[in-house]
């Protein structure tokens, strides 16, 4: 494996974990990011609903990488699968033995009348803490009306996360005693793509008297002008804020060929060995690929252990695993699903909340020394494996 | 090898850390807690816990499908053993005979608490069982 070239792309949470997992079998690992930080987007919530400072949940990218790893800080333009070949924006040529995506998901504002012109006056928190502030900038000045959250595509990263900032939003409100309402307009028929799990969420939202939802809302169009929400059916919903959850596109790259991706730009993979169609040397990890699970840190975390193993020659493949936190001030479910399996049954606890906070707090040293935490992580996602805890749930 | 450097943000918020006053009083203290642990065998056992997989045993130990559903619910239990507790430490004054049985058989809570009671018991004759 000595002299193995490794490219790895994306600084995110599954990039920084195969190229420190690679490095340390003592493979010549590069990893191309344009963006020098690396932060914990799940805190963009606390940055959005609790007025928390971006700088807690933000680290250098080289602070994560085992110092053996080659930083690059430039875009990666091209990729050709077929030479082992990419290309940087500033036309720096690399060559491969293995290459692994894992560049994220694009936000996309365009594909929907309005939306852009929301996200730069109200913000959101799914594209960068700096757009998180702005949210909090609303929010903490709100002192009566009606805050939307509205969701347009279900093909998002952490899918509840739209229903935690509702529940954040609320809990912020009701403490600050200002009359503001919360409302999500969600598109699917339940308030949670999963009905079992949907109830659990909606006895919540119900226990709460400033949330409001509407279910199989399909948003069509924003009039900033009028402020409201437009649906398919011509329906109109009024605000006085409002954060959209934008569209998920795949990365900006320009792979060679152009089949490797999918219709939105998502990278075609297997979805258990993760390699990308019809190439053995090739992955794509995370929010950039098509695998048919929840985009969420879990996905690139597991993936980056998959992709470790397999290139070390070992038969490892995933399951489809997610375990996506849905949160309110004091309590937590988590989300755990399969390929094989629908979420488990859940109750909101303190527990889970407790042990969400232990997880953000193990959060970048798991990044940097993933070796260390793998039998820790392990441990867990074994004795929460969906087919574990069955019908009796959580 | 990094290529390209970002600034080092770490070694200037350290620098920035050290000039604040409450600084030596504050590595004082450090040091002396230390030394405390030192002397206490607590830091031997934290190395343990940090390098040597006790975490790991620990974690194999504790995270069992049950123990994680117990200790989801554990606020729950402590308000039912609480509650029960005070019943039971309480010196209690009335009697009940069959007469107040029946009178309190009548009494829907009670009438769910029979049904625990019973489940309770089926359950307890599974585990002699096993």
């Amino acid at each position: 494996m000595n002299g193995e070239k490794v490219l790895v792309v994306g600084g995110g949470a599954g990039g920084l974990l195969v190229s420190n997992l690679l490095v340390g079998d003592g493979r010549e690992v590069t990893l191309v990011t344009n963006n020098p930080e690396h932060y914990f987007q799940p805190a963009n919530l606390f940055i959005a609903f609790k007025g928390e400072s971006p700088e807690s949940y933000k680290r250098s990218v080289e602070s994560l990488l085992d110092p053996k790893v080659r930083l690059i800080l430039d875009k990666l333009s091209k990729l050709d699968l077929g030479n082992r070949t990419a290309l940087t924006e500033r036309g720096k040529r690399l060559e491969y033995d293995y290459v692994i995506v894992a560049a994220g998901a694009r936000m996309d504002y365009n594909s929907l009348p309005g939306m852009k012109e929301n996200f730069e006056m109200f913000g959101d928190y799914y594209s960068s803490p700096e757009a998180a502030v702005k949210v909090w900038n609303t929010v903490s000045r709100m002192k009566n009306g009606k805050l939307i959250i509205g969701v347009p595509d279900l093909i998002i990263k952490c899918p509840p996360a739209p229903h935690k900032g509702v529940f954040l939003a609320a809990e912020f409100f009701k403490k600050e005693k200002r009359d503001v309402t919360v409302e999500l307009l969600y598109p699917s028929p339940h308030i949670y793509t999963e009905a079992e799990l949907a109830k659990t969420i909606e006895s919540k939202m119900k226990s709460f008297s400033n949330i409001e939802y509407r279910t199989s809302f399909l948003i069509d169009s924003v009039d900033k002008d009028r402020k409201v929400v437009i649906g398919m059916n011509g329906e109109e919903i009024k605000y006085d804020a409002l954060v959209l959850i934008p569209f998920h596109k795949g990365p900006e790259i320009d792979v060679n060929p152009a089949e490797a991706r999918d219709d939105d730009g998502f990278i075609k993979v297997d979805k258990r060995k993760l390699n990308i169609t019809s190439y053995d040397d090739a992955f794509a990890i995370g929010d950039c690929n098509n695998a048919p699970t929840s985009k969420t840190g879990v996905a690139a975390h597991l993936g980056a252990f998959v992709v470790w193993k397999r290139i070390n020659g070992r038969n490892a493949e995933y399951s489809g695993r997610t375990n996506c936190p849905l949160i309110t001030d004091d309590e937590a479910i988590f989300v755990i699903s399969d390929y094989d399996h629908k979420p488990v049954g859940q109750r909101f606890s303190r527990l889970k909340r407790l042990m969400e906070d232990l997880f953000v707090a193990m959060y970048f040293p798991s990044l940097r020394y993933p070796r260390k935490f793998e039998p820790i992580f392990d441990v867990y996602f074994n004795a929460t494996e969906p087919n574990i805890l069955g019908e009796k749930g959580w | 090898m990094v290529e390209e450097k970002s600034d080092s943000k770490s070694t200037e918020k350290i620098l920035a850390l050290l000039e604040r006053p409450e600084m030596e009083e504050a590595v004082a203290n450090l040091a002396e807690l230390l030394i405390a642990m030192n002397e206490s065998g607590l830091l031997d056992l934290l190395k343990v816990l940090a390098d040597r997989g006790v975490l790991e045993s620990l974690m194999k130990y504790l995270m069992t499908p049950d123990f994680l559903r117990m200790a989801d619910k554990l606020d729950k239990y402590v308000h039912v053993l609480e509650e029960s507790g005070e019943i039971l430490i309480t010196e209690e004054k009335a009697r009940t005979g069959i007469g107040g049985l029946l009178k309190a058989m009548r009494d829907p809570d009670v009438q769910v608490g029979l049904t625990k009671l019973i489940k309770l018991l089926k359950f307890l004759g599974t585990v002699k069982e096993q």
